[in-house]
């Protein structure tokens, strides 16, 4: 299932898919994977997306 | 009993580059584990998989194959050799298809003008050995072709899969961003 919400928060602070991965420290194919849906990562990347983002877990991965 | 000196060394040669890889890779394993994330590295885990099962698979036909015909002309050696660059191929592809080859801090362009050079010497050599000792060499294969051409085929595979994959996946991605 698509993270529209992901999406959303990383469009809003004006950072490209390559910008969030370098700031977590993942390949931005796997950002693309968890946008999409096809990839659900560990509570750990999560958290560092959170942090990126400056969201928290239930704004952005609480379904 | 007579010793194949020139497999002896092949296989000495081989056990001593693996043993230094070990050794790198532990004394960098803290900085080794970073640069593949972690859905990479399921990536690989499932690319083993893959390439585990092909192994597998290729050993069952060569077992059957040899039952069943008896190629006087294809050494144990050979069929093995064979059998190792296939299984290291499905795994190097099955990595490149799934984004898991290139870590975070490669350049995928020097690696492919990497691997292209090797191929291109892997070529050569099969080509020289082909030509100075044919491909039978005492009603056997000749060793030289046998690791040299599948290696370098082994190899143009990967570095053609990895050129569409980067080209396909940078298309894809300006696309997702602009989506």
């Amino acid at each position: 299932m698509k993270n529209l919400r992901l999406k959303s928060a990383r469009a809003a602070m004006d950072l490209s898919q390559q910008q969030l991965a370098e700031l977590v420290g993942v390949s931005r194919q796997t950002i693309n994977a968890i946008e999409k849906g096809d990839y659900n990562p560990t509570i750990n990347l999560c958290v560092a997306i959170c942090k990126a983002l400056g969201k928290t877990l239930d704004e952005l991965f609480w379904e | 009993m007579d010793v194949n000196y020139y497999m002896l060394g092949l296989g000495v040669g081989i056990l001593t580059a693996l043993f230094v890889l070990l050794i790198l890779r532990l004394a960098g394993r803290g900085r080794c584990a970073q640069k593949y994330d972690e859905r990479q590295r399921a990536a690989q885990g499932r690319a083993a998989t893959t390439a585990f099962y092909t192994g597998m698979a290729y050993s069952a036909v060569c077992i059957a194959l040899d039952g069943m015909f008896r190629a006087e002309w294809l050494t144990v050696s050979s069929a093995m050799f064979a059998g190792l660059i296939l299984t290291v191929g499905v795994y190097a592809i099955s990595c490149i298809l799934h984004d898991a080859y290139f870590n975070l801090s490669d350049s995928p362009r020097k690696t492919l003008i990497l691997l292209a050079v090797l191929a291109a010497l892997q070529f050569f050599n099969a080509w020289r050995a082909l030509t100075d000792d044919g491909l039978l060499l005492d009603g056997k294969l000749n060793m030289q072709v046998v690791m040299s051409l599948p290696t370098g085929v082994m190899m143009a595979l990967v570095i053609i899969t990895a050129a569409v994959r980067l080209a396909l996946d940078k298309r894809r991605g300006e696309r997702d961003e602009e989506s």
